[in-house]
């Protein structure tokens, strides 16, 4: 049993805290663990991919779960995964890839552990296919203030297990996940990308896109003003039995930073501009393992702290909260340094599940001066029109905002009560959104 | 027999034993996991038969309490064993210094695991691999056996006494074309309190096994994890005495 203190920050680094860290390398360490817990709890931290506070806990304890990494077993004819939650998403396409298995979903970053990816409930570029990860999960076994080891399911103790899902750590701790690979339909897929020239092209292409590819997103121009709000690049995939194309010049994919010049608002416009002015349309077959975890190869950080809101509107609200959003951008010319759009399908899983039917668009900002009241701003908006915030990367949500956008929140609060009245499980996230339940309580 | 190499890793219930017979299995060898009874080994033997099911993946026992036994051990590993053998050994245990201090008899178990243990598992299976006139061997060293530090100079002791041996053996064993690499890690881990600053995290097991196979390939004899300890720890070693003389 060892504990260390340590600085930790979340991955867009605008927040940092000191706490006590722990590393369990088995299952049967965690419970013991648990019980050398001080007041202010524990939070379990995978990979750190969140962007904000989620897994940060001020004097108090961590659990870094990156050594849980063992694979129990693998059916090769159900595609049925037994393993740790520290395993991550790229670990089993790496391993299992090969052998013609995928992942439901196709997050943007493979660097999310398994039980990271199921406590944020990740959505990814099938969206609108696959709600989440967590709809292909079996069952899994989840360690409990009390340290009891209790599975979860759909069949069994639902409730845990809808709580359990996208709850950010706030009900136990995954210790062991059973998760089904799906067949990968064909090894390669042909990917697609066009120029978007605005806001109405955009909504018209995705509705036409819903229904005929496996995969999409798109890159929004922020720097666009007027009339060419909206404008971007629209890149769909499917699954293709055609060969992957040769090329001779093809450039190796290599993961970098970008500089911090680069990381100026002036500049990023500018980069924007060149980006949508000099692309020209593609369609290129590529492997399926190639093509996923595009936003794994250019990292943005920035020492001043990166922000990420990620807000999901439904079919119906989403053209004209995105037009309000684009324009916002636009007027305060404040320029996203990424900006994606993605289709997705209601969460009807997890009780904290954000995803709508809809759209969902994911902006990071570096921070500056008054952007935080910017973002309240989008908050504010995204509230108007029924919009959800993802929590998984939420710097600045506050506890009513939460109240009104999700509706299952109470059933997600009343599980908490019931199964860690002490509050065990706790977070400055847990903290910021749940303070009034605290409140009451005193 | 053909290049592939069955890994004997030693202490398979470390955290870094572990990646390293990921990351041997994943180059397309063969793996035996020693270790105590009762440690995770079925687990590792599982883990790494899911992820590569085309390597054979064996568990054989290790009693380090009773180091003669090693001697039936390596046999019962070579009976086991298809290709040629290479050894990957990460045997150790930690305590703190102050738990040293309380109780001496932790030292000696240090000595026990950390020193022993090693010298007579090795010394076992030199003739074998001596007769193999090929194979690596890769031992876990330590930035700690390097210069005392007042929070691990107990622990450290039982590593700087592991490198002085290695250095004897590596002499011993180049006359068979054996290669011996000490791989010195930087602050493991493993034992006592430790406050990180916010860029100095704790090592990743599985770049550092990753570089043990590298360095073995290369058939380097002394290597740093991470590298750049290389520099940094020989300024550790030596700036007290530099500003001290300096001082005067």
């Amino acid at each position: 049993m060892h504990w260390y203190e340590m600085k930790l920050s979340g991955k867009g680094r605008t927040s940092s805290s000191v706490g006590r860290v722990c590393r369990p390398e088995r299952i049967a360490d965690v419970p013991k663990y648990l019980e050398q817990v001080g007041k202010n709890g524990i939070v379990v931290r995978g990979s750190a991919s969140s962007y904000a506070d989620q897994t940060l806990n001020t004097d108090g304890a961590v659990m870094m779960s990156g050594r849980l990494d063992c694979i129990r077993s693998f059916n090769e004819e159900t595609g049925e995964l037994i393993c740790e939650p520290g395993v991550t998403l790229e670990t089993i396409t790496r391993l299992y890839g090969a052998r013609g298995f995928m992942l439901a979903t196709a997050s943007g970053s493979g660097q999310h552990t398994l039980g990271g990816a199921l406590g944020a409930n990740i959505v990814g570029q099938n969206g609108h296919k696959k709600t989440s990860l967590a709809c292909s999960v079996n069952w899994m076994d989840v360690v409990l203030a009390d340290g009891q080891i209790v599975r979860a399911s759909l069949e069994e103790n639902e409730d845990l297990f809808r709580s359990v899902i996208g709850g950010q750590g706030m009900i136990g701790i995954i210790v062991l996940v059973s998760i089904n690979l799906l067949k990968k339909p064909a090894l390669n897929v042909v990917v697609e990308k066009r120029r978007i020239t605005n806001l109405n092209d955009l909504i018209e292409s995705l509705r036409t896109v819903r229904k005929s590819c496996d995969f999409c997103s798109v890159w929004v121009d922020t720097s666009a003003r007027s009339d060419a709000i909206g404008r971007g690049i629209l890149k769909t995939a499917s699954f293709t039995r055609d060969p992957v194309d040769v090329s001779l010049f093809s450039v190796p994919k290599r993961r970098f930073s970008l500089p911090q010049f680069v990381l100026h608002m002036a500049s990023w416009s500018f980069f924007q501009n060149l980006r949508y002015h000099f692309f020209s349309d593609t369609k290129t077959v590529t492997s399926y393992e190639e093509f996923l975890y595009p936003s794994d190869y250019v990292r943005v950080f920035s020492s001043k702290g990166v922000y990420q809101l990620q807000i999901s509107f439904s079919e119906a609200e989403g053209p004209q909260a995105l037009r309000r959003i684009l324009t916002e951008l636009s007027q305060s010319r404040i320029t996203a340094c990424r900006a994606v759009l993605v289709l997705t399908k209601k969460d009807r899983l997890s009780y904290l599940g954000f995803a709508l039917h809809g759209y969902t668009i994911s902006l990071d900002f570096i921070r500056r001066k008054g952007l935080e009241d910017f973002l309240k701003h989008l908050i504010t908006i995204a509230t108007e029109h029924n919009g959800r915030v993802s929590l998984q990367d939420d710097a600045l949500l506050e506890p009513r905002n939460l109240i009104m956008m999700y509706d299952c929140w109470d059933k997600f609060v009343k599980v908490r009560e019931t199964l860690d009245p002490q509050k065990k499980f706790d977070s400055d996230f847990a903290r910021r959104l749940f303070v009034r339940e605290k409140k009451n309580e005193q | 027999m053909n290049n592939k190499r069955t890994w004997l890793v030693l202490g398979a219930n470390n955290i870094l034993a572990r990646a390293f017979a990921r990351q041997a299995a994943s180059a397309g060898n063969d793996v035996i996991l020693l270790g105590k009874a009762g440690d995770d080994l079925e687990l590792l033997v599982n883990d790494i038969c899911a992820r590569y099911p085309d390597v054979d993946v064996l568990s054989v026992e290790l009693d380090t309490s009773n180091l003669d036994s090693f001697v039936k051990t390596v046999e019962e590993c070579e009976e086991k064993a298809k290709n040629i053998i290479s050894v990957f050994s990460a045997l150790e245990t930690a305590y703190a210094q102050k738990e040293c201090g309380k109780d001496l008899g932790k030292i000696k178990n240090m000595f026990q695991i950390n020193y022993f243990s090693q010298v007579y598992f090795l010394s076992a299976i030199a003739p074998v691999l001596q007769k193999q006139l090929c194979g690596e061997i890769i031992v876990l060293g330590s930035t700690a056996g390097e210069y005392g530090m007042p929070d691990n100079y107990a622990f450290g002791s039982t590593k700087a006494a592991l490198h002085i041996w290695l250095q004897g053996f590596q002499a011993q064993m180049a006359q068979y074309h054996v290669n011996v690499t000490t791989v010195k890690a930087d602050d493991w881990d493993t034992v006592g309190e430790r406050k990180y600053s916010f860029y100095q995290k704790p090592l990743d097991p599985e770049a550092c096994a990753r570089s043990c196979l590298h360095y073995a390939q290369k058939k380097v004899k002394v290597c740093y994890f991470p590298w750049y300890t290389a520099l940094t720890v020989p300024l550790r070693r030596y700036a007290p005495y530099l500003y001290r003389s300096l001082k005067k």
